[in-house]
């Protein structure tokens, strides 16, 4: 009987009754993160297949050069996934790479575990520092020691598929522009819990499609801290990391500032380990969200403002980003009131055709990066299908909500000086400079 | 109390002359012991006093060996220290009166009663210099310590004990650990040294190398971490006119921890330009020059030793018990009265029914010592395989019994002498192919084989034997 009156409820729908009642899907998501992304999607698997001569003749210029690449692994109390990285590294298809280790001041076995696989030769260099600084002190570390001509940051918590590297490389040796090269981030724990499982599908869709989609329209600005190429001499100019958190942002803004580009690289992919539950995925995202505002909407203001080194591009990367992400958060805000003043008998169905239409848009997204990756889709990311009705909860409510409350807490608060993430004694200096 | 005479050797002095007698070396076995109470040395020659103390101290016999010995100094003569600890006393020539000298006598009263208390050591026994060694501690109730010196190869020395040896110093380290592991001696720690593996020096160089190429030429730095804007380097790269300059914000820095830190301190390498943070460790011998990483070399543990109850008593008795237990336990070794026992009871057997003969086959090995100062605490071990072959060889209804770790005489029963030399033989092969295995050289070995009849007599031909009267 519901059903039957729901269904008849649609099919009575006028196209200004639909547009009424579902702008926010009709005009703003589906527009932007479904149509765009699966256009554009399309159009990239024929382009890549076009190309394939010319990424052969790369190959073979990034072969016969040969250069070094040198892996920084900054990290805190990540000795228990320390070999597992170095295995992966130890299996790449491009051998040319130094492994350079920092310790930013653990407290566990790390420096043991690092010690012994420094001494069997599967880490470079292994340096360790009594005093904790930050992730970026620790980057920074690693980069002054590194001799590589390309310079791959990568979380301690994360490993490589044996191509990684060799096809990071890659968008280097197509374009001479490019300045750093993005690499797939994928769960490593997809089936760990629910939280993970769920992840994995977000990652599916905003990394591995949203970024080549963002990298394809050249507005990409994000290389993940997880996993991203540089070049050595950009990194040298601008003499590093800068304080986080958000600093895997912050530096792909100043190298898309410096005029290089930067694109996303699909089939480079590392597998990470994300927060296996939904108290520590919210303190995850809470960072990384208050980073938004800390760096594109205050220290990278100028990208948005008339200037003699105006770049459209630059714009749109962090216009796109503090529109949607940012502005458009109010979105949902205007919409319930709306829908509560306007529409109040009607909420029950709007709200249940909402949850299938953008159950629908998770499906069709989860299948355009499933199409995009190709063989590189694991059998337990192809399994994820299963949890899809759930990811409009997931999305919808729960890291909106997360992400509402960081934007706030940033803005009126500044509550990212006061996170544990870095010690204190940086915060309190990266306050007192407003950095 | 002794009467308060001495001896004393090469003096150029006339003092007391009543009281000692002057002696050389060369004359040391003429001395009746008895009627001394301490050798007397009165010489200022280092080299001389050492001759002179190692003769008294290798000496075999334990009235002369153990006796104390008081050295007199010269008037503004500085005896070095380790002079002074080779001695029992150092007084100076002009404080040598007679009423001192009859002080010192008495001193060594309670010592030369111990001497005089110990049972008459067996033949053999005192040519064990671990033997020696626990007799000289137990006789003086000392705790022996180490004296750290460059004089010796190995850095530690015994000084009171050390001359009792004329082989390589190392020995002195091995004997020590060899009479510990044997519970007679109580060891505690004083210090750890490391010793080359190739040639036992204590003289090594430890050197700081590239963890990469290997150079010595390395240089360590500070790390810089500036918190304003995580640049991270080297201090020299923000070294300008002396001041703290950060080369990425061109900040000066002020205040460690609170503007900037020194998260740690890295190498860097002059020759490769490795850096790295945990630098190679080599060591060179002074004396080989060889190198090898500090975890090749040996590392030895310097105690100081008193004597245990156990010691105590073995050097009272004798150190037969020190292979003994191992013997007994491998190879049901008799005691000597207990083999006395069933060699009467062969005797008479055998002359009863006269139908077969047993046979009596004595064993000896001579230069042990070479085994004991080349092995030390491995010599457990050698002992060890030696009863194994004992046993391999001899069959349940033997007879086995040691008079010391030298000397073994077993009872062959229902064994001709043919047979009997044929035990002897393989024995002797075998045990020559053991230590030939674990040394470099072998013992003698000396057997003897013999009938048993009722003209026998165990102690005699024991006493022959020894006195290498038998073969």
């Amino acid at each position: 009987m519901y059903i039957e009156n729901l269904i008849e409820f649609i099919l009575a729908l006028t196209f200004w009754e639909i547009i009424a009642y579902f702008w926010p899907f009709f005009l703003i998501d589906m527009c932007r993160y479904v149509l765009l992304d699966t256009i554009l999607v399309i159009l990239y698997i024929p382009k890549w297949a076009r190309n394939a001569p010319r990424r052969l003749r790369a190959r073979k210029s990034l072969f016969d050069e040969r250069p070094l690449v040198s892996v920084l692994v900054p990290g805190k109390n990540e000795g228990k996934h320390i070999p597992r990285l170095a295995r992966s590294l130890k299996n790449q298809t491009y051998k040319n790479i130094e492994i350079i280790v920092v310790d930013d001041g653990s407290d566990d076995d790390t420096e043991k575990v690092c010690r012994a696989l420094e001494s069997a030769g599967d880490i470079t260099t292994f340096i360790k520092n009594r005093v904790r600084g930050g992730k970026a002190s620790a980057a920074n570390t690693a980069l002054q020691f590194s001799n590589g001509k390309y310079i791959l940051h990568i979380d301690a918590d994360s490993y490589l598929a044996n191509d990684s590297i060799e096809t990071i490389l890659i968008p280097f040796y197509l374009d001479e522009r490019v300045g750093a090269v993005g690499g797939d981030v994928r769960v490593a724990n997809v089936n760990d819990s629910l939280t993970t499982s769920l992840q994995s599908i977000e990652y599916l869709k905003t990394i591995s499609a949203g970024r080549t989609v963002l990298s394809m329209l050249g507005i990409l600005r994000i290389v993940s801290g997880a996993h991203g190429m540089f070049r050595r001499d950009i990194l040298q100019r601008l003499q590093g990391w800068d304080v986080g958190p958000g600093l895997d942002g912050d530096i792909t803004l100043k190298i898309r500032k410096l005029g290089y580009r930067v694109v996303h690289e699909p089939h480079s992919v590392c597998y990470t380990n994300v927060p296996t539950s939904p108290i520590k995925l919210a303190k995850q995202r809470y960072r990384w969200d208050r980073s938004l505002i800390r760096f594109r909407f205050r220290k990278h203001s100028d990208l948005l403002k008339p200037s003699q080194n105006f770049s459209l591009s630059n714009f749109l990367a962090s216009a796109d980003n503090l529109f949607f992400n940012v502005f458009l958060d109010i979105k949902w805000i205007v919409y319930i009131v709306q829908v509560l003043l306007f529409n109040a008998a009607l909420f029950e169905y709007i709200f249940v055709i909402n949850y299938i239409l953008y159950s629908f848009a998770n499906l069709l997204e989860l299948a355009v990066a499933s199409l995009l990756l190709g063989n590189r889709i694991r059998p337990q990311e192809k399994r994820l299908a299963l949890y899809i009705p759930l990811m409009p909860l997931y999305t919808g409510l729960y890291v909106r909500a997360v992400r509402t409350y960081a934007y706030l807490m940033e803005y009126f608060h500044r509550t990212s000086y006061r996170d544990q993430w870095n010690p204190w004694k940086v915060s309190k200096v990266a306050k007192k400079e407003r950095l | 109390m002794k009467n308060p005479v001495y001896v004393a050797f090469d003096s150029q002095h006339t003092v007391h002359e009543h009281y000692y007698r002057r002696v050389s070396i060369s004359e040391l076995n003429s001395v009746d012991t008895s009627s001394i109470s301490f050798w007397l040395i009165d010489e200022t020659n280092s080299n001389a006093i050492r001759d002179i103390v190692a003769a008294i101290r290798r000496h075999p016999s334990a009235s002369v060996y153990l006796k104390g010995i008081v050295l007199l100094t010269a008037d503004g003569f500085e005896q070095n220290e380790s002079i002074r600890k080779i001695v029992d006393t150092c007084i100076e020539h002009d404080l040598f009166t007679t009423i001192v000298a009859e002080k010192i006598s008495s001193d060594f009263t309670a010592l030369n009663q111990w001497i005089d208390d110990t049972p008459a050591p067996t033949a053999f026994s005192d040519i064990n210099i671990s033997f020696k060694i626990l007799r000289f501690i137990v006789s003086r109730n000392i705790e022996l310590t180490p004296e750290m010196t460059t004089s010796v190869h190995c850095g530690y020395d015994y000084p009171a004990v050390s001359c009792m040896l004329q082989q390589d110093d190392i020995a002195i380290l091995d004997m020590l650990t060899f009479l510990s592991e044997q519970r007679l001696l109580s060891p505690r720690f004083v210090t750890k040294t490391h010793l080359c593996n190739h040639c036992n020096s204590a003289f090594l160089n430890f050197k700081e190398v590239c963890s990469h190429c290997q150079s010595e030429e390395i240089k360590s730095e500070e790390l810089i971490h500036h918190f304003k804007c995580a640049f991270t380097g080297q201090i020299s790269e923000f070294d300008r006119d002396g001041k703290l300059i950060c080369p990425k914000c061109d900040t000066a820095l002020h205040h460690i921890g609170v503007d900037y830190d020194k998260p740690s301190i890295l190498f860097n390498c002059q020759q490769c330009e490795f850096s790295f943070q945990e630098p190679s460790v080599v060591s060179t011998c002074f004396s080989c020059l060889r190198s090898s990483p500090p975890e090749n070399q040996i590392s030895e543990t310097i105690n100081a030793y008193t004597a245990t109850s156990i010691g105590q008593n073995a050097a009272i008795y004798g150190l037969d018990s020190l292979y003994s237990n191992i013997l007994r336990s491998n190879l049901n070794l008799f005691t000597q009265p207990a083999f006395k026992d069933f060699f009467d009871v062969e005797v008479a057997r055998t002359e009863r029914y006269k139908v077969t003969t047993s046979s009596l086959v004595i064993v000896q090995f001579t230069d042990l010592e070479t085994l004991h100062i080349r092995l030390g605490r491995r010599a457990e071990e050698v002992f060890s395989e030696l009863s194994k072959i004992f046993k391999s060889i001899l069959r349940n209804s033997d007879v086995i019994s040691a008079r010391n770790e030298s000397i073994f005489y077993m009872l062959l029963t229902e064994t001709d002498t043919a047979g009997a030399d044929l035990v002897v033989q393989r024995l002797t092969t075998q045990l020559t192919e053991l230590f030939q295995n674990n040394l470099d050289y072998a013992p003698a070995i000396t057997t003897v084989v013999h009938a048993i009849d009722k003209t026998i007599e165990l102690d005699s031909l024991l006493e022959n034997f020894l006195a290498n009267d038998v073969h």
